[in-house]
């Protein structure tokens, strides 16, 4: 409980104290100004920024949902015998290394990667495809690969908890398969779905490694904030980019947690 | 229809029949299709990985060049990532210490007993898990440098602490909450005094939750980059220097390193699952 306060409560309240300092030489200055909050909204690159991640993470988030929808389904109710070996092929990418997946990715989607190499080889292509790297859409591919397990387990957690005997009563009084999906498993799914679209959308909007090695210079609130506190050696800017991020993630977990909880998905 | 001659009837009812059939093949088998083409998306990059970090050619692509197992040679000869991964496998193990202890203590705190401000203390606990790790990672960055703490290897374990320990509690706890209290209190009817109860009923009990937890968190640890990265300063964990190497374009050596790295979280995961469903 202490350490909580002192390490995870205090480094985000002075996040919100160091945005408005300014730095010089390297050195934070004790000159207090909004200046740095208000260049969040203001600054084109980090209006721009602030943008494409809301829409990247939105559309990724969408992506995840119907494609882990029936993939969780599958494995939750018609999986069988082989259902926890499913889930703990599920695990596996969902624990390793990610910086080690996505540059799995950059080898097969580069230009002289492995998908353009062998569309080449075998002849489909006669020049490489360049928009699958470095784009927004590689952004898109990256984000959803990744975050699609934490979309996949809370779904999987809630669809497994529905009891077989309400969806064969349904068939029973006649309703049909869309019925039975919208009428009973849609809804028993709701917090499952809720906590999956929590954290893929949460964590799209604080992406940094997919938008930095495989996004190309797209702009991207995470890599700003990288470059901030990296080469770019502006502290407060990125504290301030860092601060507002904050203030989006505890805007969405405070609106979408009454319908879910959190500690049942794992 | 029965206006039409009979051969084209005949015609357009295969065609209707054989589109009926294949809609039909499709409504029966479109959910173990999509399943498994998840999971080929899963595992496709992981698969690539593996599979050309033994080709000979220097870049990754296709045709296959032939075999070598050159690039894991080069991977056993490079010292600065073997101090890297000495340096991750001390920051795992001793942050899989501290949040085993204060994560298995927090979650018998959080079931078992009852005081104030609980569900502040439940919602804190949580907190940790949903923030991305840039913001914790820029966050402790500020917070150490506003301390005057200089960044090396000791401040990456407290921040690892911070994430990690709630995945622990929360690994108890479903254990905890799954087990009947009315064990612990037999084993007091029984005569064993509190401690006794706590070691040799709530502890056993507890065992598999502890061991996968601490799996959970040794993994968590391992693979963190975001709060390392900022938090390490001069330091090098085994992300970190993977970090660095990428940066520097493709090379078959990472691919080496990337196929180490994913074996032995694939071997964590696998034996703390085991545990978890003992």
């Amino acid at each position: 409980m202490f350490l909580e306060l002192l390490f995870f409560i205090g480094p985000l309240a002075i996040m919100f104290f160091i945005a408005t300092m300014r730095m010089e030489d390297f050195a934070l200055q004790q000159a207090y100004t909004l200046e740095n909050y208000i260049g969040v909204f203001t600054g084109p690159a980090n209006r721009a920024a602030f943008i494409n991640t809301t829409t990247m993470a939105v559309l990724t988030t969408v992506t995840a949902v119907i494609v882990a929808y029936p993939f969780a389904y599958y494995i939750a109710r018609r999986g069988g015998e082989y259902q926890n070996l499913l889930l703990i092929l599920v695990m596996i990418p969902f624990w390793t290394n990610y910086i080690v997946r996505i540059y799995g990715w950059q080898i097969i989607l580069g230009s002289k990667g492995i998908l353009n190499s062998m569309l080449i080889w075998i002849g489909v292509l006669n020049e490489p495809i360049s928009w699958i790297i470095n784009t927004k859409f590689s952004i898109w591919l990256g984000l959803t690969y990744l975050w699609l397990p934490f979309m996949v387990l809370p779904l999987y957690s809630s669809l497994e908890k529905i009891d077989e005997s309400l969806i064969e009563a349904a068939y029973d009084l006649g309703a049909s398969r869309l019925a039975v999906f919208r009428r009973i498993v849609l809804p028993l799914s709701i917090p499952g779905l809720v906590g999956g679209i929590i954290f893929v959308f949460i964590f799209s909007m604080g992406a940094y490694i997919v938008p930095a090695m495989i996004g190309g210079g797209e702009l991207f609130v995470g890599t700003r904030i990288g470059y901030a506190f990296g080469i770019g050696g502006d502290w407060p800017v990125g504290a301030a980019l860092g601060s507002v991020l904050m203030l989006i993630v505890a805007g969405v977990l405070w609106s979408l947690m009454g319908y879910t909880d959190v500690e049942e998905m794992f | 229809m029965s206006t039409k001659t009979s051969e084209t009837n005949a015609g357009s009812e295969t065609v209707t029949n054989s589109i009926g059939s294949i809609l039909a093949v499709a409504e029966r088998y479109w959910l173990p299709i999509w399943t498994v083409l998840v999971f080929t998306f899963l595992y496709a990059p992981i698969a690539v990985l593996i599979l050309f970090s033994f080709e000979k050619g220097t870049f990754s692509s296709v045709p296959w060049d032939g075999f070598t197992m050159q690039w894991y040679a080069e991977m056993v000869s490079d010292t600065r990532l073997i101090r890297a991964t000495m340096n991750s496998l001390y920051v795992g193990t001793v942050v899989t210490f501290g949040a085993t202890t204060l994560g298995t203590l927090g979650a018998i705190a959080l079931v078992r007993a009852d005081f104030r401000g609980k569900g502040f203390y439940r919602a804190l606990v949580v907190a940790p898990m949903t923030i991305p790790g840039l913001i914790l990672g820029i966050a402790l960055l500020l917070w150490f440098n506003f301390l005057n703490i200089n960044t090396s290897l000791v401040t990456v374990m407290i921040g690892q602490l911070v994430f990690v320990t709630p995945f622990v509690l929360i690994t108890v706890s479903a254990r905890l909450r799954g087990f009947d209290p009315e064990l612990e209190e037999a084993a007091r009817d029984l005569g064993a005094s509190k401690w006794q109860t706590y070691r040799r009923v709530t502890l056993p009990i507890l065992m598999p939750g502890i061991v996968s937890g601490a799996l959970f968190a040794f993994t968590l640890s391992f693979d963190d980059f975001l709060i390392a990265f900022f938090t390490s300063g001069v330091q090098n964990t085994l992300p970190i220097y993977i970090w660095s190497k990428v940066q520097h374009g493709t090379d078959p050596v990472i691919n080496a390193i990337s196929t180490m790295v994913l074996l032995f979280s694939i071997g964590l995961i696998v034996a703390s699952e085991l545990i978890r469903r003992r």
